[in-house]
């Protein structure tokens, strides 16, 4: 079927057609005659809109008549002298007839013609925009991406309205053909960065794309690496930003997820608030996130290290009442920490997956049979559950790093609680080497972080205020560009 | 085998050799917190008596419990003390070590050793000689850490077995008897010289770098003084001059004859002078330097200068 | 932004760190050592820069695996010093493979030279900042008295210079990467200046600290962070132990890149690795053995053996390289 050309026997390329989607009940063809000429329109109905297609072009059609004779004739007035909302190329293959159709175009056939002509009808039923549900900010545009790709690609122009935006619009090589579209600022993304996102998606075979995060693992240099391979906004404010900073937006069809690239480990303790805030409050809120980070990923070890293996460093009062509480509880202090991580994780996993209608039962529940009946029966102790629960609060506080901060809190948990300190210097340096030793498009992963300088704290641990950060924003292809 | 699979056996190989040699911590609940160490000597025998955190009260509630042994040696004795006990000792919250009042330059310095070794503390603890017939071992040792951890933050001590050390032959420590805090000099070969509570032990103390605060009866306890203290040392070519600060004195007459301040802060004064000289007599006669003059005569002093008497100047501030 | 050529000479000065922190006792004191200190830079920074000009003149293999073999023993001595102290300081609680596999496993992730550049960075800035709070936390104990006034005769100078004149192999390996005269001249310097300052300010904080003590004392550095506190904040000197052990990950990470570079190990073309994945094993067995060979030996006494060895090392590549000069001159001549 690849590369085959269209036939210009009409029935031909309908019997073609039916015998591909004949079985399907959404798939509408429509036999007709304009000025003598035997054509024939083919949509599916359920994404294409065949009153759509009566307004934008039969009514025209029988209301002024077409001034040709012949099926090619035709085909070339509606590409190129109608007025007539057509798509300007014409199709000439097989899979590029397949292909339109599957993205909710409407076509016409014509007799006589080895083109057909295609329109723009789709007519999807979609989610209206709507707030972001995983992005908390008070400030700014409060709108979120949705599942159609053009619209997406339209909240961003809408806020982007420079001539410098592009927007290529590809097909990934999936079994479903889905649409992605590469989005960049021509004179700030850096060029060669554009052709290796652009090389590197191509070259992507996967079977199903339902999200872009699906791409992450391909941007992956190094697979043992568990930091992202790129940042995920549902805004597209923060699209708009991150373009600003010379990045590349990619958006694909049916995912309200942006994934942006190349994302840096800052980027996570940024958002839309800090630049709609003050400097001083948002700089202390951007520390703040990174303690935050730092408690969820080594609150729980510490707390095992200093319990198992040096006591010296927990204040003597306090000493006290940990061996009290340690006294009544079955478990040793690192089984006890993974076990109760592990129950806040099912109950957050409970609790996201299960239907709203019994989400808040699973709440109570979690609540009830952790906090309450656990510790009063002595399977779990205060201390440990009071620790756990200020690690999986503070990991909220970087939503982006959920994952990592986890996976990197069982890992230190083990690690601290085998080993001790060398495990807990262990996991510092594995999670440290993991941020410095990436480079995704060889790009610097810790910029502005590290190493220091003016950008740190520019825009970086801390922000500056908007009169500084306006005299020369930081844009990754500044040098190049 | 392909070098992948290779590599993933001899991860899991040295994975699983790693996890044999690990995992050997202990709980809380296992160990036995002890906060101070009194070290006595009953005739020939050592006595050690460990003073535990007793974690088994009810919550809510602290308090100490015991552990004590005798022996030959302190050694010995720590060892048995340690036996007696359910759980295995941990040291590294212990911030009081006493020893016997008699105790000579030599033993305090070995029982130093001994704690190094054997219980590893860190050396931020408090060490006082002990006269142990005013306290009763081990039945007030739970009171008796309380009154010295409660010295200890009155006068500012900042000892630390590491002190014991500072000099090769010669050592200084506190001593708390019924009447107060002392302070005791230690030279090798020598009898410790003691110096009763007062303002002369405080002195020694102050001067020693081992107390901040000052808090004594004076002029045959008619008067009281406290003051924070801070001592600046000013060597110059041919004299040592020793600048005592006293900041917020607080000086008190309890004689009822009403003195003005000025006569209380010169009274003051005259003793800390008459303090310094039996003082510098004091070490004079064991060839000790408590004060470490022999450092500025060497680093800054003209080395014609044979043995400058080194200068007290006092400095009262309100 | 865009990742600049990989610079290591932080994971050089971290190397140097470590050895310094990590030693077991002093070897000096302050004031004879102020005295020998210039002379030791020079001579150590000479030595240096020495073997760096005659390494690149056509080293042959076994000298290539001579240098390989010193940083293979060297980084086991390192495991067994990391080892020995947390066995002093947390006795039982974990064992000798224990810390092998803590300290080792990071170096999987520091497989890549940018990676080790860029961790190095981190580090080294944690550990200025780590000894800056040691400092601030022992301020209150350090007294000026407690400096010792020894003489500055033969056997004290000739301590001092024997305790400063340690050749670390930190101070040969820039002869492997170093490209051009400047680098030559100017790392092994800066280095020499490093090692030896940072070594003496370490003895001054020591004899501050414990005045006429200090020589009997085993990591002597670990007890003073010991009584250190801030505040309410008491006993910190685990986070020093934590940023000794990142520390000697790094160090270990750079040996391994420097032996395969010397003895020319397969790296993975697509990832820009400078160690390929595959050769972990290896080096995870031999680490392993050499370590588990080496625990009985006196580590002090391994120590001083593993320094001659250095100096014996660059002495033969030094005289190799006068030798190769000599006889080129003539042949020029001729």
């Amino acid at each position: 079927m690849r590369g085959c050309k269209l036939s210009a026997q009409l029935q031909r390329n309908i019997k073609f057609l039916k015998s591909i989607f004949g079985q399907s009940s959404d798939f509408y063809t429509k036999p007709m005659c304009l000025s003598g000429i035997d054509c024939c329109v083919a949509l599916f109905t359920g994404i294409s809109s065949p009153e759509k297609l009566s307004v934008m072009a039969l009514d025209s059609f029988c209301r002024d008549g077409v001034p040709v004779r012949s099926g090619p004739a035709l085909a070339e007035y509606l590409l190129k002298e109608s007025c007539i909302a057509a798509e300007s190329n014409p199709i000439t293959e097989i899979d590029q007839l397949v292909e339109m159709l599957c993205n909710g175009m409407a076509v016409l056939l014509i007799e006589g013609s080895e083109s057909a002509v295609a329109f723009s009808t789709q007519d999807m039923p979609q989610r209206s925009v709507s707030t972001p549900a995983g992005e908390g900010d008070i400030r700014g545009p409060q709108e979120a991406f949705t599942e159609l790709l053009r619209n997406n690609v339209s909240l961003i122009r809408r806020q982007f309205r420079t001539s410098t935006l592009v927007a290529e619009i590809h097909t990934a090589h999936t079994r479903a053909g889905t649409e992605y579209c590469i989005c960049y600022d021509k004179t700030r993304a850096p060029a060669e960065t554009v052709q290796a996102v652009k090389k590197k998606l191509d070259s992507i075979r996967i079977p199903l794309l339902l999200d872009s995060s699906y791409f992450a693992s391909f941007l992956k240099q190094d697979k043992l690496n568990l930091f992202p391979a790129g940042a995920y906004t549902e805004r597209p404010a923060t699209a708009c930003a991150r373009l600003c900073e010379g990045k590349i937006v990619i958006l694909v069809s049916g995912s309200p997820n942006a994934m942006v690239v190349p994302s840096f480990f800052a980027e996570h303790f940024e958002s839309l608030d800090d630049y709609a805030s003050g400097a001083v409050f948002s700089g202390m809120i951007r520390l703040l996130r990174y303690l935050a980070f730092a408690l969820s990923v080594f609150g729980p070890g510490l707390y095992v290290m200093a319990v198992s293996f040096a006591p010296e460093v927990i204040p003597v009062q306090l000493l006290a009442k940990l061996a009290q509480a340690e006294r009544t509880t079955p478990l040793p202090p690192m089984l006890e920490m993974l076990a109760v991580t592990l129950l806040l994780e099912i109950v957050r996993e409970a609790g996201l997956r299960s239907p709203k209608s019994i989400s808040h039962t699973v709440s109570l529940v979690g609540a009830l049979i952790i906090g309450e009946t656990a510790v009063s029966a002595g399977i779990v102790s205060i201390p440990i559950l009071t620790m756990a629960a200020a690690a999986t609060v503070a990991t909220l506080a970087v939503p982006s790093l959920y994952e990592q901060s986890i996976l990197f809190r069982f890992f230190v948990i083990l690690l601290a609680g085998l080993f001790g300190i060398p495990g807990i210097a262990c996991g510092a340096v594995v999670i440290l080497a993991m941020a410095c030793g990436s480079e995704p498009f060889g790009f610097d992963y810790l910029y502005p972080l590290m190493p220091p300088g003016r950008a740190t704290w520019q825009d970086g641990f801390v922000r500056s205020i908007w009169s500084q950060l306006a005299k020369k924003g930081e844009v990754i292809g500044g040098d190049e560009a | 085998m392909g070098p992948f699979k290779a590599a993933v056996c001899s991860i899991t190989a040295c994975v699983c050799l790693s996890l044999t040699g690990c995992g050997q911590q202990q709980t809380l609940a296992q160990r036995e917190i002890v906060r101070a160490v009194f070290l006595e000597r009953q005739k020939a025998e050592c006595k050690a008596v460990l003073l535990v955190e007793d974690t088994d009260l009810p919550e809510g509630e602290s308090g100490y419990k015991t552990a004590d042994g005798t022996g030959d040696t302190f050694e010995k004795a720590i060892c048995e003390a340690e036996l007696s006990l359910d759980g295995t000792p941990f040291y590294g919250l212990m911030d009081l070590v006493t020893m016997p009042l008699e105790a000579d330059w030599e033993t305090v310095t070995q029982a130093g050793q001994l704690l190094y070794e054997q219980a590893q503390p860190a050396p931020e603890m408090t060490l006082f000689l002990l006269d142990a017939k005013d306290f009763p071992l081990p039945k007030s040792a739970g009171e008796l850490y309380d009154i010295l951890c409660a010295a200890t933050k009155t006068y500012k001590l900042h000892g630390g077995l590491e002190g014991l050390f500072v000099q090769q032959d010669f050592c200084a420590l506190p001593v708390w008897q019924e009447e107060g805090m002392g302070f005791a000099f230690l030279r090798r070969g020598q009898q410790p010289v003691r110096l009763d509570s007062g303002l002369e032990a405080q002195l020694a103390a102050v001067l020693c770098g081992q107390i901040r605060h000052l808090e004594s009866y004076y002029a045959q306890e008619s008067a009281y003084c406290a003051a924070d203290t801070t001592v600046q040392w000013d060597a110059e070519k041919e004299n040592i001059n020793i600048l005592l600060h006293l900041r917020k004195t607080s000086l008190a007459d309890l004689s009822g004859q009403e003195r003005p301040q000025s006569d209380l802060e010169s009274i003051l004064e005259t003793e800390l002078q008459s303090a310094f000289q039996r003082l510098n007599q004091t070490a004079g006669d064991i060839r000790a330097d408590p004060f470490r003059l022999n450092f500025w005569k060497t680093s800054v002093m003209e080395t014609t200068v044979q043995n400058p008497l080194p200068q007290l100047i006092v400095e009262i501030e309100p | 932004m865009k990742r600049e050529k990989a610079d290591l000479f932080p994971a050089l000065l971290i190397g140097l760190m470590a050895n310094v922190f990590l030693k077991g006792q002093t070897s000096y004191w302050v004031r004879p050592g102020v005295v020998t200190a210039p002379l030791s830079i020079l001579l150590l920074a000479m030595v240096a820069y020495a073997f760096s000009c005659c390494w690149n003149t056509g080293t042959q293999g076994f000298l290539r695996w001579g240098f390989a073999a010193l940083l293979a023993v060297g980084s086991a001595l390192e495991l067994l010093r990391l080892w020995q102290l947390f066995d002093c300081v947390y006795a039982n609680s974990v064992g000798l493979l224990g810390v092998c596999f803590t300290v080792l496993v990071p170096v999987i992730y520091l497989r890549r030279v940018s990676s080790i550049a860029q961790t190095s960075n981190v580090v080294f800035w944690l550990l200025v900042g780590a000894a800056a709070l040691l400092l601030v936390s022992v301020l209150d104990r350090l007294r000026v008295v407690n400096l010792q006034t020894v003489p500055l005769a033969g056997t004290t100078l000739q301590e001092a210079l024997t305790g400063q004149l340690t050749l670390y192999p930190e101070l040969l390996l820039p002869a492997l990467w170093a490209s051009s005269r400047s680098k030559k001249i100017d790392h092994p310097a800066r280095l020499a200046v490093a090692v030896v300052g940072l070594d003496l300010a370490i003895h001054l904080l020591l004899e501050l600290f414990f005045g006429a003590a200090m020589p009997g004392h085993d990591n002597p550095v670990h007890t003073a962070a010991q009584t250190g506190a801030l505040s309410v904040f008491n006993r910190l000197e685990w986070l020093q132990l934590v940023l000794w052990s990142a520390a000697v990950s790094v160090k270990l990470a750079l040996y391994l890149y420097a032996a395969v570079r010397l003895v020319g190990g397969r790296t993975g073309t697509t990832e820009n690795n400078a160690v390929g994945l595959d050769r972990f094993p290896l080096y995870f067995v031999v680490m392993l053995l050499l370590c588990v060979g080496m625990r009985k030996m006196d580590l002090g006494r391994t120590l001083v053996w593993h320094n001659l060895a250095c100096w014996t090392f660059a002495g033969l590549v030094i005289g190799k390289g006068v030798v190769e000069w000599v006889l080129s001159k003539q042949r020029f001549a001729r």
